[in-house]
């Protein structure tokens, strides 16, 4: 896969024929720009995350990021409906941002020359991370059920006798323990 | 006395032993106690196809070892975004941003002050570093005063993000 470092997302906003213009690239590039203070952020990598100052923006920057898709490199533009189906509500919950861009396999939003790779994003490459558990007693085995690796750490206490619904994010998002296991095993 | 243990490793992140105590049963259980260590290895960037390549290249290496006696996940996946920091999150805090609130090492709170801001004046949101990047920001910061980036706060309130 070749990887294609086209440079940091706000910059590619900023290039295009109309920024100077539309409201939606006025939004970014005034979050980009915001140095301290309540006036938004920009980060980005192989993933584009982006706090608006003006919260009600989002849509005009949604529309303005999917009709510019391809010049940005970008595969799937969240924002509003689409964004809260996998994340809070970015006008209730403050650290949520309001529009996550997700860009086109082998984009990284870098001006870097070093970087020859990166994870960052929801990329099948990104997201399908090794995951292994050991133990002398356990026989070798492959399991290809989709599982995620928030698991490990209600697996790891249940291993241990400690009930998992000590961590919050396990009462809050009802995360299971990691199948197969004979040391885990609900009773 | 047996030495059982476990291990979980994890790629764009993790491997974890699960290290049993003492146990007159040589059946691993669910008993409680029955194991007494865990040993989470995080390998930052290790892809699932990283695991079975190495695996199968490298038969007498740790990994294929430890793979020998394990469960491989081939089809797992982070819960949300794969960066570094909300990975580790995800195998520490058993969730995704919806309940740790944690996006990327430089992220946005619209509910937090700038850290100069010392009374809190104006409406609140700031960026807001998490990791331990932190306090070379802070350190430069203090060094250059009019620079970009924070004074270091007494309690290591957020910086400025500059990646």
């Amino acid at each position: 896969m070749k990887v294609n470092k086209p440079g940091h997302f706000a910059d590619l906003v900023a290039a295009l024929p109309d920024a100077g213009t539309n409201a939606g690239a006025l939004a970014i590039a005034s979050a980009a720009a915001c140095g301290s203070g309540p006036c938004g952020f920009v980060q980005d990598d192989d993933i584009a995350l982006i706090w608006l100052q003006d919260q009600s923006q989002s849509p005009a920057v949604a529309a303005y990021l999917n009709t510019n898709a391809i010049a940005l490199f970008a595969d799937d533009v969240m924002g509003g409906t689409e964004l809260k189906l996998k994340f809070n509500d970015p006008t209730k919950d403050s650290r949520t941002p309001d529009i996550i861009v997700q860009p086109v396999y082998g984009t990284i939003y870098t001006a870097s020359t070093k970087k020859n790779a990166e994870h960052g994003g929801f990329s099948f490459g990104d997201t399908n991370v090794g995951l292994i558990v050991s133990n002398p007693e356990l026989r070798a085995g492959v399991l290809k059920t989709p599982v995620a690796t928030s698991q490990v750490a209600p697996t790891i206490l249940k291993a241990l006798g400690i009930d998992p619904q000590n961590l919050k994010s396990v009462r809050v998002e009802k995360t299971d323990v990691l199948p197969g296991l004979p040391f885990v095993r609900e009773k | 006395m047996k030495n059982k243990f476990a291990v979980a490793l994890a790629g764009a992140l993790a491997l974890a032993a699960f290290v049993p105590g003492a146990s007159a049963d040589s059946h691993i259980n669910n008993e409680r106690n029955h194991i007494r260590h865990v040993l989470l290895i995080s390998v930052d960037g290790l892809h699932a196809l990283d695991v079975a390549n190495f695996v199968q290249s490298h038969p007498n290496s740790a990994l294929a070892e430890l793979s020998s006696h394990a469960l491989t996940y081939s089809n797992a996946r982070t819960p949300s975004l794969s960066d570094s920091f909300p990975g580790l999150l995800a195998l520490v805090t058993g969730g995704s941003p919806v309940s740790h609130g944690l996006f990327y090492d430089v992220s946005y709170d619209r509910a937090i002050f700038d850290p100069t801001n010392t009374t809190c004046s104006g409406s609140p949101g700031n960026t807001m570093v998490f990791d331990e990047s932190i306090r070379q920001r802070q350190a430069r910061a203090v060094a250059n005063k009019s620079g970009e980036g924070q004074q270091a706060g007494p309690l290591r309130r957020p910086g400025r993000g500059s990646s």
